[in-house]
């Protein structure tokens, strides 16, 4: 680890890296394995059996299985409106970042999904978006994005939310056609207006009738033959059945180098920073082109490369993810979802309230990867606010959360000073040791010396332990990855 | 739980984009866990001016996001080719709105017909960017940051503010109203706004025994020269101000029930509350309307022109000192698809509205015949730079206009400002 700034242990560089908060309980596995590097195998294997509460999330949301066509029918008759979906979906995501033991398969089902991006409650594809994350995100996650591409062109909820249902002959709606050039592969720069009119023929024929199929439909008679050439690739496109075609063309684009190159750089933008060394993002392309596009290969190459071990690379928390993170360091658990008072669904509208709901970003390209549009007074106030909120002892007014008893996370030897106490805390919450500015920074906000000191756990105050710990995750490295 | 969002079509991606990053599913303000900012009382008002001295001049830039559909708006009515090239979705010659010899407006813009009669409002035709870019994301970004070859990331009215404000600009000096996150127009090396809601810009504890520590706390954590802790020290002094905006927000004009609407008359009472503020930038969403363009048209172009009219009504005499101008990444094809809607086009329709606007109809008309179009899309005539630069010029005459506005040529003047 040469690189490294600070001797920050490789093991937390990894920990911080590539999942939603560093727990005790994550430390604890880490520590099972004889490197890191062997623990992402376990990760990529998902060896280690889930979690017990983690196992349960599933359960919360048995609404999210509904056919189709009664959650069509539920929101029609205003019984179950399809924001109610749509929350369903946020609320078994966030639950599952705070809670999975699988916390890279969390990380990269977040990245595909934002990649092959569809928002929740959408009016046209909400009846199938929970499938769409279960049948193309989850399934493929670990395995091949040809497979997930593939997957997802065919799937109802992209082709409603992309009009590619309303794709005919003799009727072409160019939507999907482009987006899946643009955004779902080769990027713009690869592409001209003859490659988005080809694209848009080869994905003719599909349908999508209201009903329980979780796969398109296809007529023949909908489909628009004709030469098609995309990217270079060249089809006849003479079958009335344009699929095989299409398969091909979707298997050149999702392997061609423009893709293998995006795909690197959004990855290695999303683990470690906004401009990844160039040679890094040529290693993680190789890799995906070498393996057929296969996900684990990049990851491979991503954390054996000697900048992921540049310690000071960092990125900026999107600001639900931030909220994620807060939940795992603070320990709190959320244990059910029935009723607006359960702690996930309150903690769904804090999201909205920092203004940032995975799956809520209203436009194809999903939430940008860089920092700068998170980084704005707005944002912070929101954040800081939303960490003393959380660092409260007994999260005022919600239900179905587990939050751990103020005594496990102090020291266990006493007294300590106020200063001793921040230390405590930063390297508990943050893995970090506190620096002045913050001794100083919890020292104001409890209104106390640096040097005050404490007989036990008790003399710390419930408003005391709030501040400190909220002042803790409020240093500017606080709303860092 | 009332729906507000931009997606009552019955139509998603045709609908287009939504416009709010916060207005999620329809929900309003959170009603989340007990804040720990519920009051605003008790903190010091602060009496410190900021800014621009008050009286300035304002410019207001609305994003149609998702391609707005200019040849409905302002409609070409003497061409047959509109006519021809769109037999289900073309606006009726009968239906429209002070029509002159080759253009009338959309029925839906009724609620701008004061404006309009008063001379405040031009239209303006075939303005778009120097060369087609159909995507969404990637035009946006040309568009809004408008230096073309240059490497610095900076928008447009992020620079404007510099050259306008200098080394007095502040956070309020350039604001997106309505939204958390920043446009790419107003990012760059001036800290600016994104103003979801004013009644956000307030520190934990506000109100309670604990303020004071925790203000003093948050300053002692970002007193570094990291972009966290920069960004953090403009969040504090933002709040001090806050409430000035919450203060000055209209009570007698009626908006119309929508994130444009709101994010509309959180502008005005931004301009009321003389804060200093000279860029504000307010999205509206759901013009991708790839299908059924003529029931889902009406609702977006309604709104926003009730939500102007509003924004104006409630200016009242600060009307004079404001300028608001539209804009779309692009407009759309001249024929309509196959599901009654229209794919991504070109050339686009502007309206300029305001303080120093000669009301009428503008544009170096391209035509709509075979020859005349480029790649099947209305061409464009009139850069859409130099529609900002003519705005520029007229209302913020101190300004290098190539500075904000670089390697757009000589100005091309049409003439709609005084």
């Amino acid at each position: 680890m040469s690189l490294s700034s600070r001797a920050e242990p490789a093991r937390d560089l990894f920990a911080r890296r590539l999942t939603y908060g560093v727990t005790p309980a994550l430390r604890r596995d880490m520590a099972g394995y004889s490197s890191p590097t062997a623990w992402v195998e376990a990760q990529l294997d998902r060896a280690e059996p889930e979690y017990d509460l983690a196992a349960t999330v599933p359960l919360w949301f048995v609404a999210l299985r509904n056919t189709p066509a009664l959650a069509q029918l539920l929101d029609s008759r205003g019984v179950r409106p399809r924001y109610q979906v749509g929350l369903d979906l946020v609320a078994q995501t966030l639950a599952l970042r705070i809670l999975s033991r699988h916390q890279l398969y969390e990380a990269m089902c977040d990245f595909w999904s934002n990649l092959l991006y569809i928002p929740v409650a959408e009016a046209r594809s909400f009846a199938w978006r929970a499938d769409f994350d279960s049948t193309v995100i989850r399934d493929h996650a670990f395995g091949r994005f040809p497979d997930m591409l593939a997957a997802s062109v065919e799937h109802p909820a992209m082709a409603t939310y992309l009009s590619n249902d309303l794709n005919a002959k003799g009727a072409i709606n160019e939507n999907l056609g482009r987006e899946l050039l643009e955004l779902h592969t080769v990027g713009r720069d690869a592409y001209d207006e003859s490659d988005v009119r080809s694209m848009s023929r080869l994905l003719t024929g599909f349908t999508v009738t209201t009903g329980n199929t979780s796969q398109c439909g296809y007529d023949p008679n909908r489909h628009q033959t004709g030469k098609a050439r995309v990217l270079g690739h060249t089809e006849a496109n003479q079958n009335a059945d344009g699929r095989a075609a299409l398969a091909r063309t979707l298997r050149h684009l999702a392997l061609h180098e423009a893709t293998a190159r995006r795909i690197a750089q959004r990855l290695c933008t999303r683990f470690l920073e906004d401009s990844p060394p160039a040679d890094l993002v040529r290693a993680v392309a190789a890799s995906y082109r070498r393996s057929g596009g296969a996900t684990a290969p990049m990851l491979r190459t991503l954390v054996k490369h000697p900048a992921f071990a540049d310690a000071r690379a960092t990125k900026v928390l999107k600001p639900g993810d931030d909220l994620v993170r807060a939940c795992r360091v603070l320990g709190l658990q959320p244990s059910g979802a029935v009723g607006s008072g359960a702690f996930i669904r309150q903690l769904v509208l804090m999201a909205q309230d920092v203004g940032q709901v995975s799956y809520a970003w209203p436009a194809p390209n999903g939430w940008p990867e860089t920092d700068a549009p998170y980084l704005n007074p707005t944002r912070l106030l929101r954040s800081w606010e939303k960490h003393y909120l959380l660092a409260a002892p007994k999260v005022a007014a919600t239900q179905q959360v587990q939050v751990p008893a103020k005594a496990t996370q102090l020291p266990s030897s006493w007294p300590q000073t106020l200063a001793s106490l921040a230390d405590h805390q930063s390297r508990l919450l943050l893995g970090r040791a506190a620096d002045r500015a913050l001794v100083q920074a919890c020292a104001s906000a409890l209104g106390r010396k640096a040097n005050a000191s404490y007989a036990s756990a008790d003399a710390l105050t419930d408003l005391e332990y709030q501040l400190l710990r909220g002042t803790v995750l409020n240093q500017p490295a606080g709303i860092r990855r | 739980m009332t729906s507000r969002s931009n997606d009552q079509s019955g139509c998603g991606e045709c609908s287009g984009y939504a416009t709010s990053r916060r207005g999620f599913l329809g929900l309003g303000a959170a009603a989340g866990l007990a804040g720990v900012t519920t009051t605003m009382l008790g903190d010091v008002m602060t009496s410190a001016v900021f800014g621009a001295a008050p009286g300035e001049r304002i410019l207001v830039v609305l994003s149609q996001r998702g391609g707005a559909d200019g040849l409905s708006i302002v409609v070409p009515h003497a061409e047959s080719a509109y006519y021809a090239a769109r037999p289900s979705i073309a606006v009726a010659k009968s239906s429209l709105l002070v029509p002159d010899s080759r253009f009338g407006l959309h029925p839906s813009l009724k609620p701008l017909l004061p404006l309009w009669s008063s001379g405040r409002m031009a239209a303006i035709q075939a303005v778009g960017m120097p060369v087609p870019n159909r995507s969404h994301f990637d035009a946006m970004v040309e568009l809004e940051d408008a230096a073309p070859g240059s490497s610095v990331r900076a928008g447009w009215l992020n620079r404007l503010i510099g050259a306008l404000e200098g080394p007095h600009a502040d956070a309020f000096s350039g604001v997106a109203s309505g939204s958390s996150l920043l446009p790419t127009s107003l990012t760059g090396p001036r800290h600016t706004l994104a103003m979801a809601d004013a009644a956000e810009l307030v520190l934990p504890y506000a109100g309670s025994d604990q303020a004071a520590g925790v203000a003093a706390a948050l300053r002692s954590l970002h007193g570094g020269s990291d972009a966290v802790s920069q960004v953090g020290r403009e969040a504090i002094s933002v709040t001090r101000r806050g409430r000035r905006v919450i203060a000055a927000a209209s009570t007698r004009t009626s908006y119309p029930n929508s994130d444009l609407g709101a994010a509309l008359k959180q502008s005005a009472a931004l301009i009321r509350a003389d804060l200093g503020v000279r860029a504000i930038a307010v999205d509206s969403g759901g013009w991708d309307h790839h299908v059924n363009l003529s029931s889902l048209l009406p609702t977006v172009l309604g709104d926003l022109a009730s939500s102007v009219a509003a924004f104006f009504a409630d200016l009242g005499d600060l009307a004079e000192r404001v300028t608001l101008v539209t804009v779309s990444e692009f407009g759309r094809r001249l024929a309509q698809n196959g599901a009654h809607g229209l794919d991504h086009g070109y050339g686009n329709a502007v309206l300029v509205l305001g303080g120093g606007v000669k009301g009428g109809y503008y544009g170096r008309w391209p035509g709509l015949s075979a020859g005349k179009q480029v790649d099947g899309d209305l061409a464009v005539t009139t850069d859409v730079r130099h529609v900002w630069g003519e705005i520029l010029e007229s209302r913020f005459p101190a300004v290098d206009r190539t500075k904000v506005l670089p390697n757009a040529g000589g100005l091309r003047r049409l003439g709609f400002m005084r």
